[in-house]
């Protein structure tokens, strides 16, 4: 009986000591723009492989992550869709040092199998594209551009009733591989990913349409984990992740 | 597996938690409830049902508020216990226990209420007290009742949604429980992962519905 309760201890113990051991084990949390988990979690591993440390993405609207780390939330790193939330973070006095642009976005369209056409203006004034997915422009960097560029073609009244609202790009993505929409704006690295599913990706492009610079900031944070979003930051700045930002379609800046 | 299981650990870990602390709040606030008339009280009563008809968002956007380390609230539990309330456990934990108050009080209060008075008088007049009225004489007829609470609670916690993302975000071993995973893999696009943990919680709550009816039924024959 005795010995049934130390054994039922030592057990305890052990899984207490076990619990603390996963608590100590160095990681940083990073809060991500939708639009980059897929390069982002390719990126995780190699720094995994690499490092004895580890990365949780925390995917999100760029909108909505930024209101979070506002509010407090324990991120390490925030890497948004735009500069524009990123001045926001600053602002806040949030941030730990400046931010950096680690690679450029565009804007795609995607087009459901079956319904014909090359020319993205065209395709949405068609009578088959019944529901139009976007990222909701108050949020997300892309679903601004793209509604901007809506308004630009004069698309805006057209399609004003067929637009389903997505959080996020993640969500517009999901409605893509659910296929609930006809046509979607959704970002290049679905386009590159392996899980881009059926349908035709056609580039949006115009002059007067900058691409997307996707900004990272290191954040003020009470943790030990300073040193690993420094190591995790160089890693995102260097050639390994270069490449793989390449591969998902993103433009890089310019080496100084 | 083990990444798996963790987000239906933490469910499980908030749920017990939330159950624990609402059975005593829930006792406690029946016993006041039931026991004593004050001025005042059918507003005490209002206040703890309201989370019934209140939106998930609105609860979440005043805890948020209230409990951001910048605000006053937020800043004496981390100045006294060190601990962040948002986006971490405290936070859910809280949020939890506002948003299912109902969940545990009503059914304990009706099943007060529902008890003949007779029962309560006939205590009196053989010289118990309030205290050992209510802990030995009610209390023991509305075991059924208090079952039906403590289940509801523990299952309705486990299907928070909109305070969890709220208030807590989505922080892996911290924040992102069962229902919250389901977003998450949803978002990183990994359907089949979804479709699992959606999975579960629906075999889980079609258990504790069963689990309810039979309880419901064995408790009535005590």
């Amino acid at each position: 009986m005795v010995n049934r309760y130390i054994a039922t201890r030592i057990h305890i113990t052990i899984f207490l000591m076990l619990l603390c051991c996963s608590v100590m084990a160095q990681s940083i949390k990073v809060a991500v723009a939708s639009n980059l988990l897929l390069p982002m979690q390719a990126i995780e591993k190699k720094f995994e492989g690499r490092y004895p440390y580890e990365v949780e993405l925390i995917p999100g609207a760029s909108g909505t992550l930024t209101s979070q780390i506002i509010n407090g939330a324990p991120y390490e790193i925030f890497v948004s869709a735009d500069d524009k939330y990123i001045d926001e973070v600053i602002n806040k006095d949030k941030a730990h040092g400046g931010p950096q642009i680690i690679c450029f976005g565009t804007v795609y369209l995607w087009v459901k199998s079956g319904i014909a056409g090359d020319d993205p203006e065209i395709i949405l004034k068609q009578e088959k594209v019944k529901s139009i997915g976007l990222a909701h422009p108050d949020l997300a960097p892309y679903g601004k551009l793209s509604r901007d560029w809506l308004e630009v073609k004069q698309l805006g009244v057209l399609v004003h009733d067929k637009i389903v609202y997505g959080t996020s790009i993640g969500q517009v993505n999901q409605y893509i591989a659910a296929g609930s929409v006809d046509a979607a704006f959704t970002s290049n690295s679905l386009k590159f990913s392996q899980k881009k599913g059926e349908g035709k990706f056609i580039k949006i492009e115009e002059i007067w349409m900058d691409p997307i610079p996707q900004t990272m900031l290191i954040l003020k944070t009470d943790g030990p984990g300073l040193f690993v979003a420094t190591l995790f930051k160089d890693f995102l700045l260097g050639k390994e992740s270069r490449r793989v930002f390449q591969d998902f379609g993103y433009e890089l800046p310019v080496a100084e | 597996m083990e990444q798996f299981m963790a987000p239906l650990w933490l469910s499980l870990k908030l749920a017990v938690f939330t159950t624990l602390i609402l059975a005593l709040v829930g006792v406690v606030s029946g016993y006041v409830l039931h026991m004593f008339s004050f001025r005042g009280k059918s507003l005490i009563r209002a206040i703890v049902a309201l989370p019934l008809v209140l939106p998930p968002t609105v609860l979440g956007y005043y805890l948020l508020v209230a409990m951001q380390p910048d605000s006053f609230a937020g800043g004496v539990f981390e100045t006294l216990f060190g601990v962040r309330m948002v986006f971490s456990f405290y936070g859910i934990l809280l949020g939890s226990i506002v948003f299912s108050l109902p969940f545990m009080v009503s059914p304990i209060l009706s099943g007060l209420d529902a008890l003949p008075k007779s029962l309560r008088e006939a205590s009196f007049t053989l010289g118990k007290t309030r205290l050992q009225t209510f802990f030995k004489v009610l209390v023991p007829n509305i075991k059924s009742s208090l079952f039906a609470a403590f289940i509801m609670t523990f299952a309705h916690t486990i299907g928070e949604f909109g305070v969890v993302l709220m208030i807590g975000g989505n922080i892996p071993g911290q924040t992102r429980v069962a229902s919250i995973a389901i977003f998450h893999e949803m978002e990183a696009m990994n359907y089949d992962v979804a479709n699992q943990y959606a999975m579960v919680l629906l075999v889980f709550s079609l258990v504790i519905i069963f689990l309810v009816q039979w309880l419901q039924k064995r408790i009535a024959l005590w």
